[in-house]
């Protein structure tokens, strides 16, 4: 469907309502008549209060799919069991007793699914305890001729064979190919208490155990440049234990409330290594026994690592007016695990040591937050705030003779790196001023002043300063509007583009003037920067029924345009949105956001071999992007419809039937221009698109007071096109290996029946 | 008869004198009737205004019995042993009860709606809450800008839907429009399939992070739950250390993994080193007038996969 089409379709929505809106004009005299059935409810007993409820069924879905089933598991055409529930007790409002206790899950029998038990005393202690699954299915139509998934090492078939470097020489591949689902699980187990304590003071504990297992697309290059890197993309094992714990201690005083906690992160990585069997065949550049068959290569995976922070925070009230709130925290970023060596292939010479065993990685983290809000006059409100965020990154730096992607020798004296332990330390005032006019009128106005430092960066000191404005008003009962916009400056004292660079080779190693990355590069996070932003929020009941929204920012960063790097971003999103209630019992909403983000970037190609070219206009490139995405919603839920088609309903509810209609459609299209100056050559370059349309259609009808039958349509389609990846086969890369998946598509119905009790 | 008139002198004092006894007795007797309706409390409390306020009434509150706000054996909810029930935040509203000449009812003494500015509002509910995750509150954008409790609590019924999992989203996005549209992109957090809530990551109370972060930054929010990429690494990536948000954008993307835009132009905004990096990459390197090995599958990620910092002595490229 075009943006042309769902416009219209959103016009002949908004059309299709008109009548209910004429007929809710005086709904005073109609609203119980909407349909024309008055006095057809007969005079019954009264609904009954149920607390807990079951709900039981199936579902079919119609064809296998990653992408639709991503987070909650439906990826597998065929029948699937539903199974929710929620038992709880809660104590009689009036009695003595104030035991409340809940047992709930939601999607028990999917992947995705979720258990919660609650039990407590109010007013004196909570036990919750969860559990929560989240799949994530990501790529479907896998392949690899790598074996031994899920382990540490894969291995390549027995009868693998190669003729040279390229993923044209070898000649088994496409009969070796296996599947291979790259998906990964996070288990979350969860326990939290809650303690009233005496004198109101409040004891939290929460402790809290996730796993992630699975497998990931993980790139793995051989090679000891640019030059001649072989890479494969391997179904590489993801098996993670994060441990949290989150303890709180808290008084609520009248004056005064104060809080003193720790909170603790540790992760566990049960895979600490990767190694593969090198697929390419011996190449040019590589040194002797890189090639298949003794070639190995090897990664590390992510380190264990753990985070210890202490915090106390709290209010203060000078005041019925002033108030001042903080917060301080200390914590220590902590990681230790013992290194690999500089590589796995041993016919490589590698024979400088490594300068330590582990890292001994340690970063201390400072965070104070500190903030008034007062009321000097009664209409008039400030806040002001001062803020320090550091990062002490106390990691030893050592120097590293690197082996180049476990293809050459090690590299040789005088050559070798040393790690750059980053630190920085942000510190940031603000001051915002809201004078209230009316009841829900107010302007605003705000200030802020940011300074950064960091070292070992390209820059050492920045500041920015940001100006903002703002008015709200309500001028009527059913009208209001807000504006907001504002001005930041980010001033950069010094861009000294190859600091890292040279400082991040041994002694000697480097030249003063020596360089990287271009010198006119300028990288976005760092560099000097004008960002200014304007929002438009407005609201409006022309009936008591009626809502209509309209919301739109528009937002743009500007870097200086003689730089490299990027040059500008511009960001806008619009809104609209509305909502009507035809009846107490017809609810309908409607939006449609519109999203442009546009960037622009400079660079100048050149290669090593001819580095005066690196100082040669001609040799610049130009690159914009325009990514645009549209949304749509529709919704119309309808209670009780049975009764506008003449079927009776009992007061306890018994005979109602419920319907409801959901649409939603989603686009992006990426557009991305590169284009060159004379000596570069571009061309055109597909878009990226995604467009995404479900239609669902659900009813549910009230067979007895306790249990009613539920019945669900969902219609879905998706439909996907990425240059990087469509037509690209496993082997259509010269130097890299690839899984062969191809853009996700799918066409999907999934049909529920479900039958809930309650009781 | 003469003896008893009151001479022309004594009347006016006397006149004077009683009028304004009448004056203050009767503004006396109006405080004391206007005082007594404004301190009366209905006579049975939730039981006179759940008589009205129940199934299929405009404004239903019966199932505030079965919430946390209802225990009488709970000193500390509005419906304590020596509390006021719906009075205790409504105020006491005996005259609601009554009905005006016209058939109409005197409003609640304070009622959550209309007029009435957020602050006065807040200023009920806060007299309980103001502790716990509302310490705070004073300081955040959201008392800035005028919102009340109940602009995202609903009090009166069985289960607030801003507090459960799969119907907050939808309570957040009544204000936060764009982030609906958002969670709908081709890669997001799973949101809409209820596996995680808003609050997961943002403390709508307010904290010592910024955008109302449940941590004190960006990334520390984000190692709570991927605290793998927290390192330290022997070889890091600065802007990874700095701030998550420099490549990923949380809500949705178009673009794969939440980044904020494509490898390679994305990492080509802060790296053009000679050769490869800073090659301009168009439709050349794509199938059928060409194959570019940092264009195609995951781009730079083909080899460069340590984007977010390498443990590994050789890995100083992040390609280890």
């Amino acid at each position: 469907m075009t943006v042309r089409r769902f416009r219209l379709a959103l016009m002949l929505f908004l059309a299709a309502m008109l009548p209910f809106g004429v007929a809710a004009q005086d709904q005073d005299e109609q609203q119980d008549d909407f349909f024309g059935l008055e006095g057809d409810v007969p005079e019954e007993e009264a609904a009954p209060v149920f607390e807990n409820y079951v709900d039981i069924g199936a579902g079919y879905l119609s064809e296998d799919s990653f992408k639709y089933g991503k987070y909650t598991g439906l990826t597998d055409e065929g029948i699937e069991p539903l199974f929710s529930f929620r038992l709880q007790h809660r104590p009689a409002w009036d009695g003595d007793n104030t035991t409340h206790w809940r047992m709930e899950g939601f999607r028990v029998r999917q992947d995705g699914r979720r258990l919660e038990a609650v039990v407590g005393q109010q007013g004196t202690q909570k036990l919750a305890i969860s559990y929560r699954e989240t799949p994530r299915f990501l790529i479907e139509d896998a392949v690899t001729p790598f074996r031994d998934v899920g382990s540490t090492f894969l291995t390549l078939p027995a009868d693998w064979e190669t003729t040279g470097g390229s993923t044209a020489d070898m000649p088994g591949l496409r009969d070796s190919l296996q599947s291979v689902d790259i998906e990964t699980k996070r288990r979350r187990f969860q326990v939290a208490y809650e303690r009233q304590l005496p004198a109101d003071w409040t004891f939290n504990a929460d402790y809290r155990r996730e796993t992630k297992e699975g497998t990931r697309a993980f790139g793995a290059v051989i090679g000891t440049n640019g030059g001649n890197p072989r890479s494969a993309i391997l179904p590489a094992p993801t098996d993670f234990v994060y441990d949290i714990v989150d303890l709180n201690i808290q008084y609520d005083g009248d004056a005064y409330q104060v809080g003193f906690g720790y909170y603790g992160s540790f992760f566990e990585n049960e895979r600490n290594s990767l190694t593969w069997e090198n697929p390419f065949g011996q190449f040019s550049g590589w040194a002797p026994g890189v090639g298949f068959p003794d070639g190995l290569g090897r990664l590390a995976l992510e380190p264990d690592n753990q985070f210890n922070q202490v915090r106390a925070f709290g209010q203060y009230r000078f005041s019925s007016t002033t108030v001042l709130t903080g917060t301080a925290a200390y914590g220590r970023m902590e990681q230790d695990e013992d290194f690999l060596f500089y590589t796995v292939n041993r016919n490589l010479e590698a024979d400088r040591p490594l300068p330590r065993e582990s890292l001994d990685g340690e970063i201390n983290t400072t965070l104070v937050d500190i903030r008034l809000a007062s009321r000097p006059f009664d209409r008039f409100h400030l806040t002001t705030g001062l803020r320090l965020d550091d990062r002490e990154n106390e990691t030893p730096r050592d120097v590293y003779y690197v082996v180049h992607g476990d293809a050459g020798h090690q590299d040789p004296p005088g050559s070798g790196r040393i790690n750059l332990p980053y630190s920085y330390t942000k510190k940031d005032f603000k001051l915002d001023g809201t004078y209230r006019l009316a009841s829900r009128t107010r302007l605003t106005a705000g200030y802020s002043y940011a300074e950064e430092g960091r070292d070992f960066s390209e820059v050492n000191k920045s500041d920015e300063q940001g100006v903002k404005l703002g008015f709200s008003a309500q001028p009527t009962d059913t009208a209001s509007i807000k504006l907001d916009v504002s001005r930041e400056e980010r001033d950069v004292d010094e861009y000294i583009g190859n600091l890292p660079f040279r400082i991040s080779h041994e002694p000697g190693g480097t030249a003063g003037d020596d360089f990287e990355n271009h010198p006119l590069l300028r990288k976005y996070y760092l560099a000097g920067r004008d960002r200014d932003k304007v929002s438009l929020r407005a609201d409006y009941f022309p009936m008591a029924r009626i809502s209509l929204g309209l919301s739109s920012s528009y937002s743009r960063d500007d870097y200086d345009e003689n730089t490299f790097g990027l040059n500008e971003a511009r960001v806008q999103a619009h809104t609209v949105d509305m909502g009507y209630v035809p009846a107490d019992d017809v609810t309908m909403t409607a939006f449609y956001t519109h999203e442009r983000f546009d960037a622009d970037m400079r660079g100048r190609s050149w290669p090593g071999f001819a580095p005066q070219l690196a100082f040669d206009p001609a040799q610049n490139w130009f690159m914009s992007s325009d990514d645009e995405v549209d949304t749509v919603g529709l919704s119309v839920n309808v209670e009780d419809i049975g009764r506008r088609l003449g079927m009776k309903t009992r007061s306890n509810g018994q005979g109602q039937l419920d319907f409801g209609v959901d649409y939603l459609f989603s686009r992006s299209r990426s557009e991305i221009e590169v284009t060159g100056a004379a000596n570069i050559q571009t061309a055109p370059l597909p878009d990226l698109f995604t467009r995404l349309s479900s239609v669902s259609v659900s009813g549910r009808y009230q067979a007895t007071a306790a249990t009613s039958l539920r019945v669900g349509v969902e219609y879905e389609t998706y439909s996907s096109r990425n240059f990087a990846l469509d037509g690209t086969e496993v082997d259509t890369l010269a130097n890299v290996l690839g899984l062969g998946n191809q853009s996700p598509d799918y066409d999907v119905t999934w049909v529920t029946f479900s039958f809930n009790h309650r009781f | 008869m003469t003896d008893n008139k009151i001479p022309r002198s004594a009347a006016l004092p006397r006149f004077l004198l009683v009028s304004a006894a009448l004056v203050v007795g009767s503004l006396a007797w109006h405080s004391v009737t206007a005082q007594g309706e404004e301190a009366q409390y209905t006579r049975e409390g939730a039981e006179d205004c759940l008589s009205c306020h129940g199934p299929g009434d405009e404004h239903p509150a019966h199932e505030i019995l079965r919430t946390p706000h209802a225990l009488k054996a709970d000193d500390r909810t509005p419906f304590g042993e020596e509390r006021h029930q719906c009075e205790t935040c409504h105020g006491p509203s005996q005259s609601h009860l009554s009905r005006r000449a016209d058939g109409s009812r005197p409003p609640v003494d304070f009622s959550f709606e209309g007029d009435r500015a957020a602050e006065e509002m807040n200023t009920v509910c806060l007299d309980c809450h103001q502790g716990g995750a509302r310490v705070h509150w004073p300081a955040t954008i959201h008392n800035q800008e005028g919102l009340a409790c109940v602009d995202c609590h609903t009090l009166h019924a069985e289960r607030d839907p801003v507090l459960v999992m799969e119907t907050q989203p939808q309570v957040c996005f009544g204000c936060h429009k764009t982030q609906r549209a958002e969670f709908h992109r081709p890669s997001t957090h799973p949101v809409e399939a209820g596996m995680l809530s808003c609050s997961d990551c943002h403390a709508p109370h307010g904290g010592a992070g910024p955008s109302h972060l449940v941590k004190s930054t960006v990334n520390e929010t984000c190692y709570d739950c991927h605290a793998e990429k927290r390192g330290p690494f022997l070889w890091e990536h600065a802007p990874v250390r700095e701030d998550c948000t420099n490549c990923h954008t949380p809500h949705g993307s178009i673009h794969d993994d939440l980044l904020i835009a494509k490898s390679p132009w994305l990492c080509q905004r802060c790296h053009q080193a000679q050769f490869h990096p800073s090659t301009a990459y168009s439709g050349t390197g794509v199938p059928p007038q060409g194959a570019a090995q940092q264009l195609l599958l995951k781009g730079c990620q083909n080899c460069h996969s340590q984007v977010h910092g390498s443990n590994h002595p050789s890995g100083v490229r992040k390609t280890r």
